[in-house]
């Protein structure tokens, strides 16, 4: 297989596993099975605390992950879609510097401190926007890590 | 190959992790920075063991290992003190959960070993099926994020080498 296929594949394959891994938050929609509800209400549980209050609600449904985590996983989908196709965005992401990247987490930072700490209460927009911005971090880091290792192979 | 400087951060960042995730205020505060956050200091402790080494080099398998060693370890102690906190107190996880999805989801039909399976904890306070399913959840879940978390840490560690 050719170095830049594999690369490619590999872009794609996380792509679709952060779309299968989203879309399952929406389980309480589309669901009717008592296992696997459950089940997939207890793996979500173990990442997210799944407060009601919190959640984004579809059809007068809860998703299963909170408005914050909505955004950092909505993010890294569609930042690592538009990377996943368009293979000049990879490089340039890569060549910036990590500790401007950082700064992304900034905003997330303050609102949990004011949410948590301050106990001033934002709404579940701005949560997710703040998430949204957050999940730039991890989109450079894993882009950083298979750019990698093209280069090692 | 599993080594002894790989264990022990796994051991210290997936005890913690089992630690923190039965502590309700914290769960509620750190949401889903837990287990990659895990990821990232077992990484890192390994990366200070080994750092100074002849011929060592990060490699993405190294945390690989420790993210899925993590998995284990928390997996582990969190059915461990899940299980016992059930024993000493008086809720009920399975019933808790039928609420919840009977809630939302009213014409769903509720197997009768989920019943079972409630009734058994009210009555012995513990039931080996749900350990298991504690064991395991917690397993891949912690696995799977403490695996993304030593794989950032590597990356940032790369970053800041070159």
């Amino acid at each position: 297989m050719k170095k830049s296929t594999k690369i490619n594949l590999i872009y794609l394959l996380i792509t679709i596993s952060s779309f299968i891994f989203l879309s399952l938050t929406f389980s309480f929609v589309f669901i009717k099975d008592f296992y696997m509800i459950s089940f997939l209400k207890n793996f979500y549980g173990q990442i997210c605390h799944q407060i009601e209050k919190r959640s984004f609600f579809v059809f007068s449904k809860p998703m299963l992950i909170c408005s914050r985590c909505s955004g950092i996983f909505g993010g890294f989908l569609t930042l690592f879609l538009f990377v996943t196709f368009f293979s000049s965005l990879r490089k340039w992401l890569d060549k910036l510097n990590y500790k401007i990247i950082l700064l992304f987490s900034l905003p997330l930072l303050i609102d949990w401190i004011l949410n948590f700490i301050f106990k001033v209460e934002s709404t579940n927009f701005v949560r997710f926007l703040t998430g949204f911005l957050f999940s730039i971090i991890p989109v450079y880091f894993i882009n950083n890590l298979i750019l990698q290792q093209e280069r090692d192979d | 190959m599993i080594k002894k400087e790989k264990f022990l951060p796994a051991l210290v960042s997936g005890f913690s992790l089992a630690v923190i995730s039965i502590v309700p205020i914290i769960q509620v505060a750190t949401c889903c920075l837990f287990a990659p956050l895990a990821g990232m200091i077992g990484f890192n402790m390994y990366y200070l063991q080994v750092k100074n080494r002849e011929g060592f080099k990060l490699k993405n398998s190294d945390g690989f290992h420790i993210g899925i060693l993590i998995g284990i370890i928390s997996g582990f102690f969190e059915s461990i003190f899940q299980t016992l906190l059930i024993m000493v107190s008086k809720e009920n996880p399975v019933y808790d959960s039928i609420i919840l999805i009977q809630k939302y989801l009213p014409d769903m039909y509720i197997p009768e070993t989920i019943w079972n399976i409630s009734k058994e904890i009210d009555e012995k306070r513990f039931s080996l099926i749900l350990t298991t399913t504690i064991f395991f959840n917690v397993f891949i879940v912690n696995s799977i994020f403490a695996t993304i978390g030593s794989m950032l840490s590597i990356s940032s560690l790369r970053k800041k080498l070159s």
